[in-house]
């Protein structure tokens, strides 16, 4: 018993113990309190149980140990042969340092008091650091009232206070946690959840309470896949600074003469660039001329929705992409929104720009990102968090956007867009001299002066040319009101 | 040799935690025509042996308060107990662990019936 109380103080000293499941620990400001009692909730299906066998698995692996009590669960081994196909099963964790019991006898012989024995007498025998209880219903079932129950919690966090240990409690939904008369007992609540959308289900985590820690709050997308459980924070809710950062005053050009005299020198450095047109107005090899200034001191990288590798190779070969793919300057990453969740292809996005130092990024098709929204409303928020994340990174950002009628962005995706990035470039097509031709105008650049004239824009086999600002009375254009300048 | 299944007398201890798993391998065993005493953990199936004397032991490996390795040690210290033929299932196999030499044979769960009815009858016809 000594030596467990000697562990536990070191852990303590230590800081939290970390979940082992990416993602999570961000949103419990660094993990779970030792000591802490904590009950999960979840329907059925909601990813209790990997939840809480990925955190022991992780703590066993970190040299712990760990107690895995059943109740009314599936047995263990149908529960072992489920975790069995996860990356983060060990079989050779079990039983010494994950040990699994059950105390549905002890429950049904000698009721709650004899459940908190039983923990008592496991928890020290196995020196466990982590007890997860697994079926907390069942324990309320058989509680003779609301005010043994009661006990029985407050025992257990006294206990788990008493050795150190964290404990989680894994209970189903069906009732507000607020209401609940173990809420202000346990030190938190972690609530799962199954959203059916349409044709797919989202998974989702909450945390209600965590007793002395902030914590993210509102839900958070959770995938469970064969490496285990992944959590993807809410991208608004990580932005730890949404102020804008000053720009650094140097430009990064666009590959075309013609658009960076009309941005006088480029696109500022750290900065999100919309540009939005019509369908086959030239929007992707615009891109491509900017993502072609890619290099080993400035990585590129191609995050689209629509075209694969090959096809975008074979529409960058006259802009010299090709060589830049091969070498390994420019990849090429292409997502199927309709299959991923919002967060999910942020954080893959934000991945691949750290780990690679990238600087160029064309976000080819940003449209994508509103389809892979279940929360159609949080899209604004999202977008300009997306925008910070990437400006504080280093990154200068293109967004191509199709939209047809530039009069009617305000409360669009565009719209939306728009208050999310520094800088937009509009095309569209003009009529002159009896047929349709592109033109393209600078329509803001942030704390910049630039040229609003609006020029023509050719697409030729060597790739984009943009021609001298056009003369004035060649046509109309009525620039909409999408932007605050 | 007696064929003790035939006499009726096979006498075997269950000892599982799993209440479902306990409860199917009792009936189990009772069709079978054996006589089954059934305990919780390891320890109140040492507890049990002061009025049923087994002629073979069924025990699961992860329980509370004493798991079946440590059972089986125990028992193994008694003469009386140091020959009952003891089959061990459990989900986490115990190779290299203390006391898995003292297992006549392990098998893995879920248990495959035939496989432990076939090793139950061939403990018992050795005996």
């Amino acid at each position: 018993m000594k030596r467990v109380v000697i562990d536990m103080q070191q852990q303590r000293d230590e800081g939290r113990l970390g979940t082992g499941v990416p993602g999570l620990d961000a949103i419990l400001h660094g993990g779970l309190i030792p000591g802490s009692v904590f009950i999960v909730q979840g329907a059925p299906g909601a990813g209790k149980t990997i939840l809480a066998n990925q955190i022991c698995f992780h703590h066993a692996r970190t040299g712990n140990k760990a107690l895995y009590v059943t109740l009314l669960a599936e047995s263990h081994d149908r529960l072992l042969s489920h975790l069995g196909r996860l990356a983060f099963f060990d079989p050779r964790q079990v039983p010494e340092s994950i040990y699994f019991i059950s105390s549905f006898d002890t429950l049904a012989r000698d009721g709650l008091k004899g459940v908190l024995q039983l923990l008592r007498s496991e928890s020290r025998e196995r020196q466990a650091s982590l007890i997860v209880l697994d079926g907390l219903f069942a324990l309320e079932e058989t509680a003779q009232s609301a005010k043994e129950f009661r006990k029985f919690i407050n025992d257990l966090t006294t206990l788990a206070g008493l050795i150190g240990c964290t404990m989680l409690l894994l209970t189903n939904t069906g009732r507000c946690c607020t209401e609940s008369v173990e809420y202000t007992m346990v030190d938190g609540w972690i609530e799962l959840e199954l959203r059916q959308l349409a044709q797919r289900a989202e998974r989702s985590v909450r945390v209600l309470k965590y007793r002395g820690s902030g914590f993210l709050e509102g839900r958070h997308t959770l995938c469970i896949d064969g490496g285990g459980m992944h959590v993807y924070p809410r991208l608004e809710a990580l932005a730890e600074d949404r102020l804008q950062l000053p720009l650094s005053g140097s430009r990064l050009g666009t590959g075309i003469a013609g658009l960076d005299r009309a941005l006088e020198g480029g696109l500022p450095s750290a900065t999100a660039t919309l540009l939005v047109g019509p369908t086959g107005i030239g929007k992707t090899i615009m891109g491509l001329h900017f993502m072609a200034g890619s290099s080993a001191d400035e990585p590129g990288l191609i995050f689209n929705c629509y075209e694969t590798a090959e096809q975008i190779r074979a529409k960058g070969v006259a802009l010299g992409l090709a060589e830049l793919i091969d070498a390994g300057h420019v990849q090429v990453e292409r997502v199927a929104p309709t299959e991923q969740r919002l967060d999910v292809l942020a954080h893959r996005l934000l991945e691949q720009v750290r780990a690679r130092g990238v600087r160029r990024l064309l976000v080819d098709g940003i449209d994508g990102f509103s389809q892979a929204a279940a929360d159609a409303e949080r899209l604004p928020q999202f977008l300009a968090a997306l925008s910070a994340a990437l400006c504080k990174e280093g990154v200068t950002t293109l967004y191509t956007l199709e939209h047809p009628v530039l009069a009617q962005a305000g409360g669009s995706v565009a719209g939306t867009l728009a208050s999310a990035v520094q800088n937009i470039v509009v095309m569209r097509y003009v009529e002159m001299d009896s047929e349709l031709r592109r033109a393209v105008a600078v329509l803001k650049v942030r704390d910049s002066s630039f040229d609003r004239r609006i020029r023509e824009l050719d697409i030729t086999p060597q790739g984009v040319r943009i021609g001298e600002a056009l003369p004035p009375g060649t046509f109309s254009w009525d620039v909409p009101a999408m932007h605050k300048t | 040799m007696r064929d003790q299944k035939a006499d009726g007398v096979g006498r075997i201890l269950v000892v599982e935690d799993e209440s479902s798993i306990l409860t199917a391998l009792t009936l189990l065993l009772e069709m079978e025509g054996y006589q089954v005493a059934e305990a919780t953990n390891g320890r109140q199936g040492l507890e049990l042996l002061a009025g049923f004397v087994p002629d073979l032991i069924v025990t699961d490996y992860m329980m509370p308060y004493m798991n079946g390795l440590e059972m089986v040690r125990h028992l193994r210290q008694d003469p009386v107990y140091a020959d009952v033929p003891v089959i061990l299932v459990s989900a986490a196999p115990p190779a290299g662990e203390e006391g898995a030499e003292l297992v006549d044979v392990c098998l893995p769960k879920p248990v495959a019936i035939d496989k432990l009815l076939a090793a139950i009858e061939r403990l018992l016809a050795a005996r």
